[in-house]
């Protein structure tokens, strides 16, 4: 290469960089010898050399790393559908492929995984017995059970309702008629009375008007029982002239006589008497005869039988037949209390809250429960009986 | 449905509504008597149902009794809820069953249902959907729901071990 003044430069920079062989340094080295001015710039150049040397400045890439991080929050929902496989093929592997490069996320699966529930066949329902079922049959559901309850309960409140109104009527027409027998007996009982204080003349209509309320001459009684005691035990079916019928009235037959002892006058007038009881007083009535159909007429006893039964005014047998035509006429209970002469009942704590019990309970139930105490001769209690009434 | 099909059901199925019932309200004795009137029901309509569908309608039926029995006691606290927030405050846990029990019992009445029809019968979003009523969407939502508080509940837990 010829080295002249157009591209010694060239050269010089090709020699200060080291390019040049040993030739091209001879070449220049002449062409310097021969230019005296171009050499005192060369060696000027060459002596000034020196090298740029690169600083010590790092880029930190860090910060790019930090942007990459995973945030694991967002991945919540697709790990969610991966683990309940709502999840395509495609996004699961890509899934997969993010887990192993960010081990966090594998970290947050796992924990994910840990939500899925086992079934703890430990639990068992033991009684399964109770559910099955061995054979078919008619299915009654529980409203139809229900509802056949309901109208049980309502059938027996009617009936019960219905059963208190006929009581209750009963019970009216039972208390007119005491009523009337009650005024009935008030005049017999009058007449009994003032028959020791009227005049013979008087005693006849006096009887007669007993006749009217269906009586008979006590006198005639009298004379009858003496006659045939005996016969009314063997009667069973006595058949005696209605004394209501006009035809005949003097044959009048007395069939009720007392039993045993005689009632005195004091006992009537006391309302001292003994039950008659109802069921052995059932007389029938067939035109104009009477049939009493009772084996044996009970008597009445006079509890404090304090008049000897031979009296001359045997009015025993006044007061049986006046009971007798009050049962006839009422076809009710003629009960006579016991009272226990001359001395006060004493009603004991036990016996004081049973009876308030007892009329709590006649107010509730609309019924009347009496508690009825029998006194013997010597004025104690005998005998304590519950009557019913209303039932 | 025969009644042999419906005793077959008290042997397969029996047990699994029993467990969901009474993993729901943690009452045993309420349990057992969800369990039978779930079962009288379905013995009264035991001509209506087909037996294919009998599981199903077990599940609904249960599921139903239950939300009944449950908003009938909703003020009622049962000791077990005290005893269990004793337990997450003063012990420790290395037992995953129990965490997992203690954690389900933080979550409301349809999280619990979803995920445990989920997880213990293996149905579907849309089964789900048809025995508590809702539509697949929600019960979606109610899985996610369930499984993140759960997630978040043994994290915590195991970060306090």
């Amino acid at each position: 290469m010829r080295i002249d003044i157009n591209n010694y430069e060239e050269v010089i920079v090709d020699f200060l960089d080291g390019k040049l062989d040993n030739n091209a340094i001879a070449e220049l080295f002449l062409f310097l010898d021969q230019n005296p001015k171009i050499k005192a710039e060369f060696n000027l150049l060459n002596e000034n050399q020196h090298v740029i040397e690169a600083e010590p400045i790092s880029f930190d890439f860090s910060s790019l790393i930090k942007k990459e991080k995973l945030n694991v929050a967002d991945y919540a929902e697709k790990l969610i559908a991966l683990l309940e496989n709502d999840i395509n093929l495609e996004e699961t592997k890509k899934l997969e492929a993010e887990m192993k490069a960010y081990p966090e996320l594998a970290a947050e699966f796992e924990l994910f995984k840990k939500t899925k529930l086992v079934a703890e066949t430990n639990i068992i329902f033991a009684n399964k017995a109770s559910l099955t079922k061995n054979k078919a049959f008619a299915i009654i559901p529980l409203f139809t059970r229900f509802s056949a309850i309901a109208a049980v309960f309502i059938a027996i409140i009617i009936t019960v309702y219905f059963f208190n109104n006929n009581n209750n009527k009963t019970e009216f027409a039972n208390n007119l008629e005491n009523s009337i027998a009650k005024s009935k007996q008030d005049s017999i009982m009058n007449i009994i009375k003032s028959k020791n204080n009227i005049p013979n003349q008087l005693q006849l209509e006096n009887e007669k008007k007993m006749l009217a309320f269906g009586g008979i001459n006590p006198a005639t009684i009298q004379k009858k029982k003496t006659t045939a005691p005996n016969q009314i035990k063997q009667n069973k079916k006595i058949i005696k002239e209605n004394p209501l019928n006009n035809s005949n009235p003097q044959s009048v037959n007395p069939t009720i006589l007392p039993k045993k002892g005689a009632v005195s006058e004091k006992a009537i007038l006391n309302n001292n008497l003994a039950i008659i009881d109802k069921k052995e007083t059932v007389i029938k009535v067939d035109d104009n005869k009477i049939v009493d159909t009772k084996e044996e007429s009970k008597a009445l006893v006079a509890k404090d039988n304090t008049e000897p039964s031979n009296s001359n005014y045997n009015i025993a047998n006044i007061a049986s037949y006046v009971k007798e035509q009050l049962a006839i006429t009422s076809q009710s209970e003629v009960i006579a209390i016991n009272k226990p002469n001359n001395k006060e009942s004493e009603v004991s704590l036990g016996e004081s809250i049973g009876l308030n019990v007892l009329s709590l309970f006649n107010k509730i139930s609309s019924k009347d429960l009496k508690v009825k105490k029998i006194y013997n001769k010597e004025g104690e209690v005998e005998d304590v009986k519950l009557i019913a009434s209303g039932w | 449905m025969t009644v042999s099909e419906y005793n077959t059901c008290v042997k397969n199925y029996s047990d699994s509504v029993y467990r969901f019932i009474y993993k729901n309200i943690r009452d045993e004795d309420r349990a057992k008597d969800i369990v039978q009137d779930t079962f009288e029901k379905m013995w009264l309509k035991i001509d209506s149902i087909i037996s294919e569908k009998a599981k199903s309608y077990l599940y609904t039926a249960a599921y139903n009794t239950m939300i009944d029995a449950i908003r009938k006691d909703k003020h009622k606290a049962t000791y077990q809820d005290h005893y269990d927030d004793y337990l997450v405050t003063n012990n420790g846990y290395n037992d995953l069953k129990k965490v997992i029990n203690l954690a389900l019992n933080k979550l409301n009445n349809i999280q619990k249902s979803v995920i445990m029809l989920r997880d213990y019968e293996g149905y579907s979003y849309e089964e789900i959907g048809k025995i508590t009523g809702l539509n697949e969407s929600q019960v979606k939502v109610y899985i996610y729901r369930a499984r993140l508080n759960l997630k978040e509940f043994i994290g915590s837990l195991e970060n306090v071990v």
